[in-house]
């Protein structure tokens, strides 16, 4: 990594970050960066193509990274460059807000913890500002939301609640010093470790969604018992009670069960000047460190919000994940969409990043050749990514009477199998009538 | 490509009344069907009423079943 | 009358009027069937879906099984996640026609293309037999005594509780096709008794195979019908037709029940089955010598036919008691024997006396379960000896018979209710033929002395007396149709998975403490993590959450069932060594203390204690949990034995400290025992008190989780330390062995 950025920093040396403020906030699970760089091209040519990089203690643990200059966002490949809208020409300067998110980077430490134990974190960044060019002066602070610390490197100073780091002037691209602190955050460490999603359209006017969800509870694990009694006392603390997902406004018969039935503690209310649907869920067991729960939440939303069509050409918009909870994590993610049978020339569309798997077919009701199934599949979705997804398919809209014919035809069957029965002849020998007539 | 929202060919809110109309129409015919069947005897009978009353009813119950799938939320 | 035009008016109208008749009884029983379905849906509106009690989770998972894997993989099943480490064989040890039913049901629902789960064909399986039970009541009451009475009894049994109590949504157990099972085996028995047809007969046997496939109370078929057949050749009505129709039947339905495999050979090596093989045999020499007597004339054969039978008879009968005697033949088994002896259970086999359901009856219980129609049904009994016939002689045997096992088990409330409908069904129908029609009763005036022609007076006068009794018959009708809604709604619809309680301002507020737990297990321990607990939560554990059970409710084996409860009933030390030598990894105990829940593990001790002792006398004697004065009680009058069992511990850890939201009030108050616990130690505003005995530490195992309203209490056994504490260090490789 050091190497790479020397060698980056020999080739785009012209390129110095002026000013550099950077605030952390390690009040949640997440480690949040929103950086204010301003850059000034100290070389002959034009440049328009930027390098950033992730901090260097926590580069592996980037889930997001986004970069602004005034109101208009950039746009950022693979290898975090960055392209402006218009070159920055010799001498001039461009600020850019970059905001970037860490997942794993708030560490529990220690890793086990009892039941009346704080929960204490970890959280190393880098004293410098992680780039390839040349800095001139660079300032940091780390709200950790508590007003003490257990430990702190010498290079910060706690200030109220949050820790200030020192200021550094004039240092090389790809200098880096590890800063910790250690501190206490009792906020929801909650991880939906899979996601499994479905969405069923049907042309007779419905959307149904389904969204199973497995969470897991990343912070310090729980080592030893868990009394109730005590957490009966216990009103602050690493344990994650509830949390609120939120749903479009038009979702109804909203439902929210598990394995073994239905779940009874959730609160479910519309806002009408937020335009969505709150639910607000509790689980069947509090969560405590390392402790796991699975759920399952559904509810259908007219056609009219997701579908939308012209001719015999449809398209679905939904957006790729639910709100799951405040600022939800997602590691595995699975998308599953449930055409109307009879559907050709499915295609997708979406703003992140997906795997498409080979279609599956699925017979339920009033089916005969199966609807088709188009599947998906991805990895680490976060709030931030606002994942959409379009999928576009062609339909007879004559086929929409096949259903109705279908039960119909059934019927039919079934009354004709009732007329046959009854005018067949049971008996075993001739009608006494006939023998009498031969006589 | 103009798109707009795309609706279900008949308003969902109407879909109970339909079902339970039709509901009730499919059983009085199918009713009337049976009864026919085991009571009258087999000269008097005639294929062609049998057939329709058959077919009739057939229709009915097939919407009214139809409809009331997509009243209690089975969207088929 | 032979004017032809007449004639055909005649028929035209008697036409009519049979399909009037025909339309109202489809349009009666139909409603019937809708009546009985949805009198079973309470349970379902008011809380969902779901399996409920013990025994329906065990048949669930079986018919999951069924469908997940296929016919055969479901009857060749071992399963080793029940009994650890022992394993049941459930295609041997169950009655697969439950399983198999719903299995039919949902794969055929599915083919014609509706995909519904096999959860809620599980769930309502038992309100959709209960339509067709109504409507095989129907046949068997008409071929009794006449349609009207059929539609009497159809009504009453969709709606009378003591069928509704085993049949609503949810209870998915054996007794709710069970019961279709054998109303229609008897209506065919009676079909084929009267027309001597074979037809009839192999129907009748088929029937009954499908009743042993469904549930163990077959064996009370097997011997109500021979029972029949003996009485009749007992009063002299034995004839051709009885014989063509018992013979088929027997010998048919004993082939085919021997096909299940749980039921195996028993047909004929058990003492259930001996008295049907005996009048088999008893028939057939009779049938010999009656054929004898038709081809060689009366006379002679008149004292050699008597002489000779009553020889058969006791032959056959000192054959059966040498074979029981000798062992060849298995003697009564111990449920079916404890229903002649009501005290044997007790002493001997303390597993069958300690379930509720095994308890004599009261007579609030009939009542509760039958209301007007058990004071009726005697005068049905009445009217079928009085006006009887070869086929109302089983009626009043089945009668008779059943109304005394009630007695003995409120279980078998269930098999009363039937007969019960059936009986009081006669009884109103006469009641309402005697009384609605205007015309006078046949036969009886003739030996009247008063005039046969009554005068307008005493004609209007009849005519008042008659709509007031009319009037009276229908008000007790709709009082009994009330009193059967109000019943299922209050007493027989709790899922008993979830508990409810109302708060004072009317609201619901629900328990559900048991899923949480049982969730917590399924989704926060190891899959392979072995569970101990009573035997009453072994199937719900295993169903709900996935995991190894000790015991479970077959409890087919008592040995291991009293180690379990010797392990419960004894110290902490003890039972840690019983729990290492069986592998639990978690302990599971169901606690009321905090909510008044009165079917609490504690509740239930004095039962494991017994069980054990059977067992284990020297080690466990019951009179040592019990106080000086010889009360069970959990204050500080409780004996050190059961202040250090493991089932002591285990319920109140931690609980002395809850003091119930009042902080002046008495701490560690256990609701359900409406008593301050013994051993616990208190906080009084910083002073630390302790009383009598040792504060409740727990050495071998640590708490897991507990409930929101510490229902259920799990605890975790730790793995063994080391002896003396001391810890093995590996110098070579400085690694700590344990």
């Amino acid at each position: 990594m050091r190497l790479y950025c020397l060698l980056l920093a020999l080739i785009s040396a012209n390129l110095v970050n002026e000013k550099v403020t950077r605030v952390f906030d390690a009040t949640t699970q997440l480690l949040k960066t929103s950086a204010s760089v301003q850059i000034r091209n100290d070389g002959k040519a034009s440049v328009s193509v930027i390098q950033l990089s992730a901090d260097a203690f926590n580069a592996d643990k980037l889930i997001f990274l986004d970069a602004k200059v005034g109101n208009k966002k950039l746009k950022i490949d693979g290898n975090l460059k960055a392209s402006l809208s218009s070159p920055l020409e010799p001498g001039q300067t461009v600020t850019l807000e970059i905001e970037e998110i860490y997942h794993g980077s708030v560490k529990p430490f220690p890793t086990e913890i009892k039941q009346a134990d704080k929960q204490l974190v970890l959280v190393e960044v880098n004293l410098y500002y992680t780039s390839p060019y040349k800095t001139e002066t660079s300032t940091a602070k780390i709200n950790i939301g508590t007003k003490k610390t257990e430990s702190l490197s010498k290079t910060g100073k706690l200030e109220g609640s949050a820790v200030k780091l020192e200021e550094k002037k004039d240092f090389e691209g790809g200098s880096s010093q590890k800063s910790r602190v250690h501190f206490e955050n009792n906020s929801p460490f909650l991880v939906a470790e899979r996601l499994e999603r479905e969405v069923e359209v049907s042309h007779w006017g419905n959307v149904a969604v389904t969204d199973k969800v497995w969470v897991k509870h990343t912070g310090a694990t729980l080592k030893g018992s868990f009394s109730r009694f005590d957490f009966q006392r216990q009103d602050i603390g690493p344990f994650i009670t509830e949390w609120t997902m939120i749903l479009p406004l038009v979702a109804k018969d909203v439902y929210y069960r598990d394995l073994i039935g239905n779940i009874s503690t959730s609160a479910l209310r519309q806002d009408y000047r937020a335009d969505e649907t709150v639910l607000e869920l509790t689980p069947r067991f509090p969560m405590f460190g390392g402790w796991r729960n699975h759920y399952t939440i559904g509810y259908n939303v007219p056609s009219a919000t997701y579908l939308s069509s012209d001719a015999s050409k449809y398209q679905l918009k939904v957006p790729a994940t639910p709100e799951l909870y405040n600022e939800f994590i997602i590691e595995n993610y699975f998308l599953k969409f449930v055409l109307p049978e009879g559907v050709t020339d499915v295609d997708f569309k979406t703003n992140f990043e997906l795997e498409r798997k080979p279609d599956e077919s699925r017979y339920t009701f009033l089916d005969t050749t199966g609807r088709t199934v188009v599947v998906f599949e991805g990895k680490d979705v976060s709030f931030k990514h606002a994942a959409k997804i379009a999928v576009t398919y062609n339909w007879n809209s004559i086929l929409i009477f096949k259903e109705p014919l279908l039960a119909i035809s059934g019927w039919a069957v079934f009354f004709l199998v009732l007329l046959f029965f009854a005018r067949m002849d049971y008996s075993i020998s001739a009608p006494v009538s006939a023998d009498k007539k031969k006589n | 490509m103009a798109l707009s929202p795309y609706n279900s060919p008949i308003d969902p809110s109407l879909y109970s009344t339909l079902a339970f109309f039709l509901m009730i129409a499919g059983l009085g015919s199918s009713a009337y069907f049976f009864v026919e069947q085991v009571t009258k005897s087999k000269n008097v009978r005639s294929l062609s009423k049998d057939f329709s009353l058959a077919l009739v009813s057939a229709i009915f119950m097939g919407l009214g079943m139809m409809f009331t799938m997509l009243t209690v939320g089975i969207y088929v | 009358m032979s004017n032809p035009a007449t004639q055909i008016v005649d028929l035209k109208s008697q036409a009519s009027v049979k399909a009037i008749k025909t339309l109202l009884t489809i349009i009666i029983l139909t409603s019937i069937c809708i009546l009985g379905f949805s009198s079973r849906l309470f349970a379902v509106i008011r809380f969902e879906s779901i399996i409920h009690e013990f025994d329906p989770w065990f048949n669930f998972r079986a018919t999951k099984r069924l469908t997940e894997h296929g016919f055969y993989e479901f009857l060749n099943w071992f399963d080793e996640r029940a009994w650890y480490p022992l394993g049941r064989i459930v295609g041997g040890t169950v009655y697969p026609g439950l399983m198999l039913t719903a299995g039919l049901m949902h794969s055929l629902s599915n083919f014609l293309g509706f995909s519904v789960l096999i959860k809620d064909v599980c769930v309502f399986t038992a309100p959709l037999f209960s339509g067709l039970t109504a409507l095989s009541t129907y046949l068997l009451t008409k071929e009794l005594w006449s349609e009207g009475a059929g539609l009497f009894s159809a009504a009453f049994i969709s709606i009378a509780p003591g069928y509704i109590s085993r049949s609503v949504a949810g209870s998915y157990d054996n007794e709710g096709i069970a019961i279709f099972a054998l109303q229609f085996t008897y209506f065919l028995w009676i079909k084929a008794m009267k027309s001597g047809s074979i037809m009839w007969a192999t129907f009748c046997a088929l029937s009954y195979f499908y009743m042993v496939s469904a549930w163990g109370g077959y064996v009370y078929i097997i011997n109500i019908i021979p029972l029949h057949i003996f009485v009749l050749i007992l009063i002299g009505r034995f004839n051709l037709r009885h014989y063509t129709a018992y013979t088929t039947f027997y010998t048919i339905g004993q082939l085919c029940a021997m096909n299940i495999p749980f039921v195996g050979f028993q047909p004929i090596r058990t003492s259930e089955h001996m008295a049907s093989f005996g009048v088999f045999g008893f028939v057939q020499v009779i049938a010999f010598f009656g054929y004898l007597k038709h081809n060689l004339g009366q006379q002679k054969m008149k004292r050699l036919f008597w002489i000779f039978s009553l020889l058969v008879f006791a032959l056959g009968l000192a054959a059966i008691i040498f074979l029981t005697a000798s062992g060849i033949v298995a003697p009564w088994s111990g449920r079916f024997y404890s229903l002649w002896d009501t005290g044997y259970a007790r002493i001997h086999i303390p597993i069958i006396s300690s379930v509720s359901e095994h308890q004599p009856t009261t007579w609030t219980s009939f009542f509760f379960d039958l209301h007007v129609l058990v004071a009726v049904f005697p005068a049905g009994l009445w009217l079928c000896v009085q006006q009887y016939d070869d086929a109302r002689v089983f009626l009043i045997i089945y009668g008779v018979f059943s109304a005394y096992f009630a007695g003995v088990m409120v279980r078998l409330m269930l098999t009363l209710t039937p007969i019960v409908c059936i009986l009081a069904a006669i009884v109103f129908s006469e009641l309402f033929n005697r009384y609605v029609s205007s015309s006078p009763p046949p036969a009886e005036s003739e030996e009247d002395e008063s005039s046969p022609n009554p005068t307008e007076e005493e004609l209007a006068v009849a005519n008042q007396l008659r709509s007031i009794v009319c009037i009276l018959l229908v008000m007790i009708l709709f009082m009994f149709g009330t009193h059967c809604t109000w019943v299922t709604s209050n007493a027989y619809s709790s899922p008993s998975v979830v508990l409810s309680t109302q708060n004072r301002d009317g609201s619901r507020n629900i328990l559900d403490d048991f899923r949480e737990a049982y969730y917590w297990l399924r989704t926060n321990t190891p899959d392979d993590a072995r569970v101990m607990s009573w035997w009453d939560y072994g199937y719900q554990i295993a169903g709900m959450a996935d995991r190894s059970t000790l015991v479970d409710n077959n409890t087919w084996n008592n040995t291991h069932i009293a180690m379990v409860g010797k392990a419960m009933a004894s110290n902490e030390d003890k039972a840690y060594e019983i729990m290492q030598e069986l592998n639990v990894d978690y302990v599971l105990v169901i606690f009321g203390g905090v909510i008044g829940y009165s079917g609490d593990d504690i509740n239930k001790f004095l039962w494991m204690v017994r069980i054990a002792e059977g067992e284990h006398p020297d080690e466990i004697k019951e009179s040592n949990y019990f106080t000086p004065q010889g009360e069970y009680k959990v204050d500080s009058t409780a004996p050190k034995t059961f202040t250090e069992s493991l089932m002591y511990k285990t319920s109140f850890y931690r609980f002395g400290e809850v003091d119930h939201g009042d902080i002046n009030g008495p701490h560690g108050f256990d609701r359900t025992r409406n008593t301050e616990i013994g051993v616990k130690d208190i906080k009084v505003r910083g002073f630390y008190l302790l009383i009598s005995h040792t504060i409740s530490k727990l050495k071998h195992i640590e708490e897991a989780f507990t409930t929101e309203n510490w229902l259920v209490r799990i605890y975790k056994v730790k793995p063994r330390k080391n002896s003396d504490g001391l810890i093995f260090q590996n110098i070579k490789s400085k690694k700590f062995k344990r």
